[in-house]
């Protein structure tokens, strides 16, 4: 016990290791793998993405040029955001929020028949 | 005196993970022990038959939360090593960073876990408050707390700024100021001492015959590590192994304080020494070929084979992992002591089921 | 590709081991690959970070002895492998009956591969 007293001491009137939680929250590393965010204009459907994921969380419709994400299967490793050729996928440091049910995020690009002429 | 058979686990208060001991006392005292595991395995092996081999990157990091970046790791050299890449020095440098940052969490949270479990909560809290400091730097450093996912086929995927660099080192400094303070109850105090003292003594040859790896036969005398072998830069930082002869409990645990130490002075080492390039080199092609890689882990010596036939997928990957060492060890340790001393001299080995039943 | 493995019969098994087992050498592991035809299964042993292996070539049918009665160790690992792969291992020392991670009623010997078409083909594809 004698060897642990001096840390008892200082415990006694050292401040808390722990924060406030609501009120002080944590500031988050600029590198923190929180989530990803897609933007469907930048994308060209190449299904790259989906073939790499190693969770199977994202599912990308070439025909109907739909992006799905499954945010509770993300593992959050960032492969689909280092291996994106238009960088439509974004890491976001904020982490995903606690939720009642499992929801899946679609987005969809421009449709085909609005893009042909183009091309 | 009749005897009793009392089930230890699935659940119970010391062990994060479900292992069960079916033990049978005479009185107060151990007479034999039966393992029985088998509930949490998740069939990765099979799994990582399935999955593309660089899907199973972040497969194999959740093969254990603990040793998450050493397996991503060993991996990575396995399929490196079949395929013929020579991965960059710079790169080497900081699997070696990253390996020892592993280290020396994984190290806390045991130390911590022990002092739990003999009843000495504040010293408990003492080094998880210490711990979090070094899961910060691995969430700085690789962005997540545990899972780093750092380690990719061909190098490292999270190269380090010079900024974070600095960090880093002042942090370490730190942490080792910190556990100046602490170490020593858990190297001189009393109550320390009276539980672990001769508890769940491992003799040096009886380690050797039952498989023991790692911090539990460095404990029992044998200087063995396999960072002695210098894969990636461990050969160009000079190491010596640390060993303790008493094999009981307590030896165990002085052996990993004093490897947290190490560690500390490991990481700074190849932080210092770290080379400019690239960390990471494009790799093309499929395996086809097979190999055993073996990597030094916090809880001892991981083996991995991993075969490929020329496809995208793995005809096998298999690991055994530490703690698959240490069952039979164990079952050897716990006939003789006390009902009271069963969870200090399993959680002395450092039991990680996850890992064991993959 | 640094593995190499000294070929040895089931029969010479036995022997080997407790040559292993006499000049000091620590059991790490033994590995079991379905090569479709026939079981793989190394052994690997350590001496001072120095790895040696061993390897058997078993038919699907054959009776392959127990190391565990040289090596106590092994008997969780020899469990391991005749039930995920039902390797026909005799006499291990500590047997738990196929219930090391299976419950009753789960399908038996799940590491097996039957797919013998599909990998030909993989192979011959890219090489």
């Amino acid at each position: 016990m004698a060897v642990m007293l001096p840390n008892i001491m200082k415990n006694l009137f050292s401040r808390p290791e722990t924060r406030l939680y609501p009120a002080e929250e944590r500031i988050l590393y600029p590198h923190t793998r929180g989530h990803i965010e897609f933007d469907a204009d930048k994308c060209n459907f190449c299904t790259l993405c989906s073939k790499k994921c190693p969770a199977d969380a994202i599912k990308v419709d070439r025909a109907n040029k739909t992006w799905t994400l499954d945010g509770y299967r993300c593992i959050v490793c960032a492969v689909c955001v280092e291996d994106c050729p238009k960088e439509a996928i974004q890491m976001i440091e904020q982490w995903r929020t606690p939720a009642f049910s499992k929801t899946v995020e679609v987005y969809e690009g421009p449709k085909p028949e609005e893009k042909q002429p183009e091309a | 005196m009749a005897k009793i058979v009392t089930p230890f686990g699935p659940q119970h208060p010391v062990l994060p993970e479900p292992l069960q001991l079916n033990i049978t006392y005479e009185d107060e005292k151990v007479v034999s022990v039966a393992p029985a595991i088998g509930y949490i395995h998740r069939g990765l092996e099979k799994a990582g038959e399935l999955n593309d081999f660089p899907q199973n990157v972040f497969l194999v990091e959740r093969v254990c939360g603990i040793c998450s970046f050493m397996h991503g790791m060993t991996y990575c050299e396995a399929i490196e090593d079949i395929m013929g890449v020579e991965i960059p020095p710079r790169a080497k440098y900081l699997r070696v960073f990253y390996s020892e940052l592993s280290r020396i969490h994984s190290h806390l949270l045991w130390l911590g876990l022990l002092a739990d479990a003999f009843g000495f909560e504040s010293l408990f809290m003492k080094y998880w408050a210490i711990r979090e400091r070094i899961v910060d730097l691995m969430e700085m450093t690789g962005g997540h707390r545990i899972i780093l996912s750092a380690s990719c086929i061909g190098g490292v995927r999270r190269d380090l700024t010079d900024e974070q660099i600095s960090i880093i080192e002042k942090t370490l400094l730190e942490v080792k100021n910190e556990l100046d303070h602490v170490t020593p109850v858990i190297l001189k105090d009393y109550t320390v001492k009276k539980r672990t003292v001769g508890i769940g003594v491992l003799s040096k040859e009886e380690a050797l015959t039952l498989g023991a790896v790692g911090p539990v036969l460095r404990a029992s005398g044998v200087a063995q590590d396999l960072r002695q072998t210098g894969y990636e830069a461990y050969g160009e930082l000079g190491f010596e192994p640390i060993v303790e002869t008493d094999g009981d409990s307590y030896a165990r645990a002085v052996v990993r304080a004093r490897e947290v130490y190490q560690a500390i002075e490991l990481a700074l080492e190849a932080l210092h020494h770290l080379p400019e390039g690239e960390a990471q080199v494009k790799v093309k092609g499929n395996p086809n070929g097979e190999t055993i890689q073996r990597v030094e882990q916090p809880r001892g010596e991981v083996l991995w084979y991993v075969k490929g036939n020329g496809t995208k997928n793995l005809v096998r990957m298999r690991v055994r992992t530490p703690t698959y060492a240490h069952i039979p060890a164990l079952l050897k340790m716990l006939p003789g002591c006390e009902m009271a001393d069963v969870p200090v001299v399993t959680l002395s080995i450092d039991p990680c089921i996850s890992c064991t039943e993959r | 590709m640094s593995f190499e493995a000294k070929q040895i019969t089931p029969e010479q098994l036995i022997n080997e081991t407790q040559q292993m087992f006499n000049e000091g050498y620590r059991f790490v592991t033994a590995t079991c690959v379905d090569e479709i035809e026939q079981f793989r299964i190394i052994y690997s042993f350590d001496r001072e970070t120095e790895l040696v292996n061993l390897e058997v070539a078993i038919g699907k049918e054959e009776q392959l002895p127990s190391v565990s009665g040289v090596y106590l160790c092994a008997f969780l690992v020899e469990n391991e492998i005749k039930e995920l792969f039902g390797v026909n291992i005799s006499d291990i020392a500590v047997d738990l009956g196929g219930r090391l991670y299976m419950i009753e009623g789960a399908d038996p010997h799940p590491m097996t591969r039957k797919e013998k078409k599909k990998a030909a083909k993989g192979v011959k594809k890219n090489g």
